[in-house]
């Protein structure tokens, strides 16, 4: 569109004030409304308006002009120029009106994304699968009432076997390839080591539970690990009973796998309990039909628990007639395994970011 | 361990209807985790006995023949076999077509253009056997057709495979008396005692072996023999074993031998009790002396490996030299042989712990070491020397027990009694079980309990249960628990009172840190191992020498634990580069270092946290640096970690694979915590890592000491405040907050805030020249800064900026 010369049009000229009043004000009228239509842009709208009813604009100044007009000139000749200064009023009004809508319409028809495009690559992370099952087990305990506790990775002959009532040459120390350091002392093979520390620092009533790394000596295959991830749990009071054992498994168990869980027990073997449990869930594939996972057996072994030791608890300075308790270990890494039907426990400590960022 | 419920069955005549995963599921729930459960001789009531009519060669294959048979009724079959004992004349088992025999169905077909309609036996393939070659041939007086299972239906059995592990402290079940016993407490059902024949222990005679334990090694906590009896046998013959015998050994996977040795065997697995049968002749000197082993000592074994004994081991010796290992296994040149007519019998009791140490020692766990390491009840030494030899005279008519029993030693189980009574007990479990329950439990177990059922009780522990597995009221609240059964207690909560758990700082910490490094700056958390090996050490400039050593590594690349934790991260960048340029991780781990003043044997090492972090960045720009750095710092200030700051480095903080300039150092009230830094361009040559990796590692366990800094509020500001913006020129190498602390302490307490909003290097700020843009705040708490003390206080800025050499850039 052309631009248009608004001063050269409309300038206001007193000497051509005489003659728009005498002559026609509707010729301006129509002048302007020739200009209004040719106006393309908000500029030049302001341009426009400016030009008639700012300061020095031409329908001002014929205002300011009435003044040396006789009075009923002056009436007659005000009332038109206020007729024209509406008009003109209303008619810029509506085309600025008609300018931002127009402008918006453009908005709305020219901005427009490419859903399928990924531009900003900002990566999100995550924790390890390891940790996330830990942290969602220590918070189900600490809702019970436990407090958390860790321990050193290198550990004293004493608190790693002695204190658990496995002394020298006893068979159970075959069960646990043990990593010997040259200094006598040993990486613990379990966390039961953090029960024996909690026992020497807390009082009881106690309820304490301990995650952590632990190491064996063993070849590395799919289901072996030099170092994998235990939970320890431990709960010493007066009176605790076997019941009890039973009724808090239930719940931890309901609470990691999220639905009502079936458990057994049953006579299990290991030195720092007494009675002692291998606790075995109903098989969560087959519900207990048999499959190849639970080896047609309709169980899963789950974890070991049983009643603290007597001797467990003496070594933990805690009087045995006085108070009882029970404990139990879980196999962290091989709870995420079952959860996510990991085949091969070596992915954990691989580092490879193509297995650990699957568990965003 | 295989069990045999034949076997059971004739010590323990259990009734029920439940299938024998039932019986296996039941025994798990009860005693001892049975693993497998097996159906034997099935198919033997479909399996006939043939009579062999002729043997023609097969006319297209040297090894086999084609054999006539008659099945019974008259009815013949030809069946082409390779077996070398067919012969005519014989009786043998015969599978139709249609008959699953081992597995796999008969048919009838064309073996090398000869029709075969059927199949001849052999035991191993009727699984009677853990090894035979040729047909099994039947006694003589069997009728052709009859089916097996009605000749011998004593090879109908279900076989349960017990878990040896669940059986660690239980030395009375590692036979099937034993067993027995626990179908008898679980299934309510008798229980048949094992009879020893006590006149063989008074024979006449005189047995020419003398026997002695020597020294010190008797009896005691730390006694090398408990128990030894021995017994002389004259007039055995040594042929293979009785059918019954032979195929009793093998469905619980025992390999017969001969008569003798599967005597010894067959008490073995009855009542847990290990035996060995020497050659009289061959035991020098006629002496058989329990001692210690002289150091170097050797001795062949039974199984032909020689082995050089250790002054610790305890060895059956005669008068010139060792001729069994205690416990283990017995030597070559006194086992028996075929033409042993005189054997001596030996039943002991030797120490766990020793027999223990020399079968792992010399890398032999047999069922003799595995049975003795268990704490075996001495009473069984004595028990199964007397059945054994009563089946050795039973299996050879003509043998004769020469003079009393040997029974030196002998140190009886200890006596234990337990005060309890039913209350107690069941209280422990939370269960409600009847006092009458209880006590016949413990009954049908073998305890003899004594006094009133519902009041208090002497709970005395029977012999094979005493050695070291029950010895207290806890013991026996299991022996209830399991024989009621868990599952039938009603589980609940304990009483508690209502308080919350004490809070792991640190703990809450590490998550912290982990989870604003996984959700802020897009990082994954991995593990990797505490352990590293000398090579490793070495490839990063640590001194391998200076780490903490395993004693029994499993490898070379696994044998210390590591000091450092960015070096396994780099390479496990090059790893992940692989796969991806642009990519981060972190590990919350622990480094390990020895203590530097160790007192004593029990010092732990130092053992401290680290958060260490490395990034993989696509191309090598400055930038990368610094969103390093501003993750760190982020971190830091989330972990509300007080006055943290970022340094230059100093030469000790520059680790051997980091880069000098690109470095810094993170100071913790002036004690250095960590480092930021960009991999050292040599070592990133070496592992052929690209981009731009960077890595930063920051102690733990100081941040969580600084952790307290806390919220201090105040109100926002009421007055409008002011800003500046203003640039200098300064040279390349000095740090902006040089420039910076100049400008903060030029404008005094009025500047809210400098921050550097552009720095350029380039023609415009001149050679080795930069330009830094600071974006100034000033105002007041308690007014509106008027246009002279504005004014006032960015002459100041200006002034003192020119005054220390940075020329103000217009
Ligand atoms: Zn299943």
């Amino acid at each position: 569109m052309e631009s248009v010369d608004f001063a050269e049009v409309l300038s206001p000229d007193p000497a051509h004030f005489e003659h728009a009043v005498k002559e026609d004000l509707s010729t301006i009228q129509a002048e302007f409304a020739a200009l209004l239509r040719n106006v393309s842009d908000e500029k030049e709208l302001a341009t426009l308006k400016v030009h008639l009813l700012g300061k020095k604009g031409r329908i001002t100044g014929l205002l300011k002009e009435l003044g040396q007009l006789s009075p009923d000139e002056r009436q007659a000749c005000g009332k038109r120029i206020n007729e024209l200064k509406s008009y003109v009023e209303e008619a810029l009004g509506e085309a600025e009106a008609s300018f931002v809508d127009r402008q918006m319409r453009e908005r709305l028809e020219t901005e427009w994304v490419d859903v399928s495009l990924n531009l900003s690559r900002r990566p999100v992370g995550n924790l390890h699968p390891v940790s996330q099952v830990q942290y969602e087990i220590e918070d189900i305990f600490s809702a019970m009432g436990f407090e958390v506790l860790d321990g050193p990775h290198v550990e004293t002959d004493e608190v790693n076997f002695e204190a658990l009532n496995i002394p020298k040459e006893h068979p159970a120390r075959d069960m646990q390839d043990t990593f010997y350091l040259e200094d006598g002392n040993l990486l613990r093979t379990h966390t039961s080591t953090i029960q024996v520390r909690g026992m020497q620092r807390l009082k009881p009533p106690f309820k304490i539970i301990g995650p952590g790394k632990v190491f064996r000596s063993e070849r590395i295959d799919a289901s072996h690990e030099v170092t994998f991830h235990q939970l320890e749990g431990m709960m010493v009071n007066r009176d605790i009973k076997v019941a009890h054992l039973i009724h808090f498994m239930k719940v931890l168990l309901s609470s990691i796998f999220r639905r009502e869980v079936e458990v057994r027990l049953r006579p299990g073997y290991f030195p720092f309990v007494e009675p002692g449990f291998e606790l075995d869930i109903r098989c969560l594939l087959c519900s207990g039909k048999g499959c190849s996972v639970c080896k047609q057996v309709g169980w899963v072994e789950l974890l070991p628990c049983g009643m603290v030791h007597p001797n467990v608890l003496r070594a933990g300075n805690i009087d045995p007639d006085k108070y009882s308790g029970f404990a139990f270990g879980l196999g962290l890494d091989r709870l995420v395994m079952m959860r996510y039907g990991i085949d091969d426990i070596r992915h954990f400590h691989s580092a490879d970011l193509r297995f650990i960022r699957q568990f965003r | 361990m295989q069990i045999s419920l034949n076997w059971i069955r004739q010590f323990c005549p259990f009734e029920t209807t439940e299938s024998p995963r039932e019986i296996g599921a039941r025994f798990s729930l009860h005693t001892a985790e049975v693993e497998h459960w097996s159906i034997r001789g099935s198919n033997l009531s479909q399996i006939l006995v043939a009579a062999v009519l002729g043997v023609k060669p097969h006319p297209n294959a040297d090894r086999l023949t084609v054999v006539e048979v008659d099945i019974g009724r008259g009815e013949k079959r030809d069946v082409v076999c390779g077996a070398p004992n067919v012969r005519p004349g014989i009786l043998v088992p015969y599978a139709a077509p249609g008959i699953v025999v081992d597995g796999h169905e008969i048919r009838e077909t064309k073996v090398r253009g000869v029709l075969s309609q059927g199949m001849l036996c052999s035991e191993k393939e009727l699984e009677l056997s853990v090894d035979s070659t040729g047909l099994w041939e039947l006694p003589p007086d069997a009728l052709a057709g009859t089916p097996i299972a009605t000749l011998r239906p004593d090879l109908r059995d279900v076989i349960l495979e017990v878990d040896n592990k669940s059986l660690t402290h239980r030395p009375d079940l590692w036979g099937h008396h034993g067993i027995a016993r626990e179908f008898s407490a679980i299934y309510h059902a008798p229980l048949l005692a094992l009879k020893a024949d006590d006149g063989l222990a008074n024979s006449r005679g005189q047995s020419q072996i003398r026997v002695s334990v020597e020294g010190k090694g008797v009896g005691g906590r730390d006694g090398f023999c408990r128990r030894y009896c021995g017994l002389q046998i004259d007039g055995v013959r040594v042929s293979p074993s009785p059918d019954w015998l032979r195929h009793r050994l093998a469905f619980i996977g025992a390999r017969s031998v001969n008569n003798i040795v599967d005597v010894t065997n067959y008490i073995l697995f009855e009542l847990g009790q290990p035996l060995h049968a020497f050659d009289t002749q061959r035991i020098e000197g006629a002496e058989v002396r329990v001692r210690r082993a002289h150091q170097g000592e050797e001795l062949d074994l039974l199984d032909g490996q020689e082995v050089k004994l250790d002054h610790e081991d305890l060895v059956i010796a005669d008068a010139r030299s060792a001729i069994a290992l205690a416990g283990v296994m017995g030597g070559a040149g006194s086992q028996i042989t075929e033409s042993t007519t005189s054997i001596f019998l030996e039943s002991a009791n030797f120490a766990p712990a020793r027999v223990r140490r020399a079968s792992v020692r010399v890398g032999k766990r047999t069922d003799s070491s595995l049975r003795f390491e268990k704490s075996l009840d001495p009473e069984n030494a004595r028990t199964g020397i007397l059945r054994a030899a009563r089946m050795v005279l039973d299996l050879c008519p003509e043998a004769k027990v020469i003079g009393p029993l040997k029974d030196l030693a002998h140190e009886p189980a200890q006596t234990i009694e337990i005060s309890t009574s039913a209350a107690i007990l069941t209280r422990r479990l939370g269960a409600e079980i009847e006092a009458r329950e209880v006590r016949a439990t413990l009954d049908r177990l073998g305890f003899l309990v004594r006094g009133d059922t519902g009041g208090e009780w002497k709970v005395r522990v029977p012999s094979w249960r005493a050695t070291k597995d029950v010895s207290m009221r806890e013991d026996l609240v299991e022996e209830i628990g399991r024989i009621h059964g868990y599952d039938q207690i009603k589980p609940f909560a304990p009483e508690w009172t209502c308080d919350s758990p004490r809070v792991n700082e640190h703990r809450r910490l590490e998550r912290t840190a982990k989870e604003f490094l996984a959700l802020h700056c897009g990082m994954s958390e991995i593990f990797t191992y505490s352990l590293v090996g000398a090579a490793h050490c070495q490839r990063f400039g640590l001194d391998p020498q200076s780490h903490l050593k395993l004693k029994n590594p499993m490898s070379e690349d696994m044998d210390r634990l590591r000091q450092e934790i960015a070096p396994m991260h780099l390479e496990k960048a090059v790893e992940n580069q692989r796969y991806a340029r642009s990519f981060g991780f972190f590990e919350l781990g622990r480094v390990y270092r020895k203590k530097k003043d160790r007192r004593q044997a029990s010092d732990l090492p130092d053992e401290r946290s680290h958060l260490a972090g490395c990034i993989s960045f696509e191309k090598k720009i400055p930038e990368n640096f610094y969103t390093v750095r501003h993750f760190v710092l982020s971190l830091l200030e989330r972990l509300r970690v007080a006055d943290a700051q970022v340094v230059p480095p100093s030469e000790a903080s520059i680790k051997p694979w980091a880069h000098p300039g690109v470095h810094a150092r993170v100071r913790l009230r002036s004690k250095d915590c960590g480092q930021i830094y960009r991999v050292h361009p040599a070592i990133e040559a070496i592992l052929g890592l690209e981009g731009d990796v960077i890595l930063f590692d920051l102690d733990f366990d100081a941040l969580f000491e600084s952790r307290q800094r806390e919220i201090i509020y105040q109100s926002p500001l009421k007055y409008p405040t002011v800003p500046f913006d203003v640039a200098v020129i300064a040279p390349e190498r000095v740090p902006v907050s040089e420039i910076q602390e100049k400008i903060e302490k030029a404008a005094g307490k009025l500047l809210l805030s400098a921050e550097v909003f552009d720095v350029f290097h380039g023609e415009q700020s001149g050679q080795g020249q930069k330009s830094v843009a600071f974006h100034l705040i000033f105002g007041a708490l308690d007014r509106t800064l008027s246009g002279e003390e504005r004014k006032e206080i960015e002459e100041r800025v200006m002034e003192a900026l020119k005054s220390s050499g940075f020329p103000l850039r217009q």
